[in-house]
């Protein structure tokens, strides 16, 4: 990483800050501090194999993997058109329970073209269920099958899939309102 | 799994004058160590029969090594002196990583999990600081990590009491007011129009 502000910057803001607290966040006092803190954000990593996955938190993987399919690309060549690492790829395929980041969120509506906010209602952490959206997984994940490229019926039903959730209503189910 | 982005100026308060530091990404074992041996003392004088064993050393190591190549989280440490003057979590994915700021609801952001400067650089601890600028530079370095994310230098932060100013005046975030979820503490934002600002900033 590289910093956005020169040394130049940092002195002539430095100089002008007044003397006191920055603190933020936990309080950090000890070595174990920083250690539970960091134990505490391994969650995509450690919390998803204690969380059983029901059909709706397979369907951001579902929904991955038969656009890969679709458009005939590989995981490292998916994960370079989205623009995230292709560990995460395979962990959005693989496992149902994984919450992508933020950014690949992002980056997986605008290449599937539709909005990030639907993707987000898709996802395990998302709090209140809808049902138009579950009845639309359901039927997405019910018509597909693992085959090499997709068939006329799986690319109607991601077809249609994409496209309800381009119209859906997002804000409920990923807001909690 | 440390390595160092670059040297940065810290102000002296006794020298009156810079001095290089080195920002670091990572966290180590020597690192852990040198917060226990020089950190945890000045905030509890009296635990020395409390400080960590051998056994406590290995079980850090062995935490350490299993919580490499996070994919949602950086650490950030400044060192000076051979000693680590300030420490910075960030986190690039979660719950806390959108934004509630109205300029651009619920958009992507990093949020600072915490932001801790050595206890010899704290005002509210000491009479005499060492060193001015800790917070400022790893608070950049939030900023710049949100923009190589693609976040637009979008950052979040619960501030504590003592620190609500410098981040609502000196860094210009919007105050959002009292979390109640979070021991009530301030949560502030940068928005992306806030942190363009920032950056383009010379006083």
């Amino acid at each position: 990483m590289k910093l956005c502000v020169d040394n130049d910057w940092l002195r002539r803001q430095i100089e002008s800050d007044p003397i006191g607290e920055v603190e933020a966040g936990r309080g950090i006092r000890r070595s174990a501090d920083v250690l539970n803190a960091l134990a505490e954000h391994q969650e995509p990593k450690d919390k998803k194999t204690v969380r059983p996955a029901s059909r709706s938190e397979a369907a951001l993987g579902l929904l991955v993997h038969m656009t890969r399919r679709r458009d005939r690309l590989s995981i490292v060549q998916f994960a370079e058109r989205v623009r995230v690492s292709a560990e995460e790829v395979t962990a959005i395929e693989k496992d149902p329970s994984y919450s992508p980041r933020p950014r690949t969120i992002h980056n997986l509506a605008e290449y599937v073209k539709v909005p990030a906010k639907s993707l987000l209602n898709l996802l395990p952490d998302a709090p209140v269920l809808d049902h138009s959206l579950d009845d639309a997984v359901h039927k997405f994940a019910a018509s597909s099958d693992d085959l090499s490229g997709l068939s006329r019926a799986e690319r109607r039903s991601l077809n249609d899939f994409v496209k309800f959730l381009s119209i859906y209503n997002g804000g409920t189910k990923a807001d909690g309102k | 799994m440390k390595q160092a982005i670059g040297t940065i100026p810290l102000f002296g308060l006794e020298s009156g004058k810079f001095h290089d530091a080195v920002l670091f990404q990572g966290v180590d074992l020597a690192t852990l160590q040198g917060i226990e041996a020089s950190w945890t003392p000045m905030f509890d004088t009296a635990a020395a029969e409390n400080r960590p064993e051998d056994a406590h050393w290995e079980w850090a190591a062995k935490a350490l090594q299993a919580l490499q190549n996070p994919l949602n989280y950086e650490i950030f440490g400044i060192e000076a002196d051979g000693k680590t003057q300030g420490m910075m979590l960030v986190v690039k994915g979660g719950a806390k990583c959108f934004s509630r700021h109205p300029e651009h609801p619920r958009m992507p952001l990093v949020y600072v999990d915490f932001l801790a400067t050595a206890p010899w650089n704290r005002r509210g601890l000491i009479e005499s600081p060492t060193y001015k600028g800790v917070g400022r530079v790893l608070f950049m370095s939030a900023v710049s990590l949100s923009i190589e994310e693609e976040f637009a230098g979008r950052v979040a932060l619960h501030s504590l009491p003592g620190a609500e100013a410098f981040y609502r005046d000196r860094l210009s975030m919007t105050d959002l007011g009292a979390d109640g979820d979070y021991q009530n503490l301030r949560y502030f934002e940068l928005s992306t129009t806030q942190a363009r600002q920032l950056i383009s900033a010379w006083p």
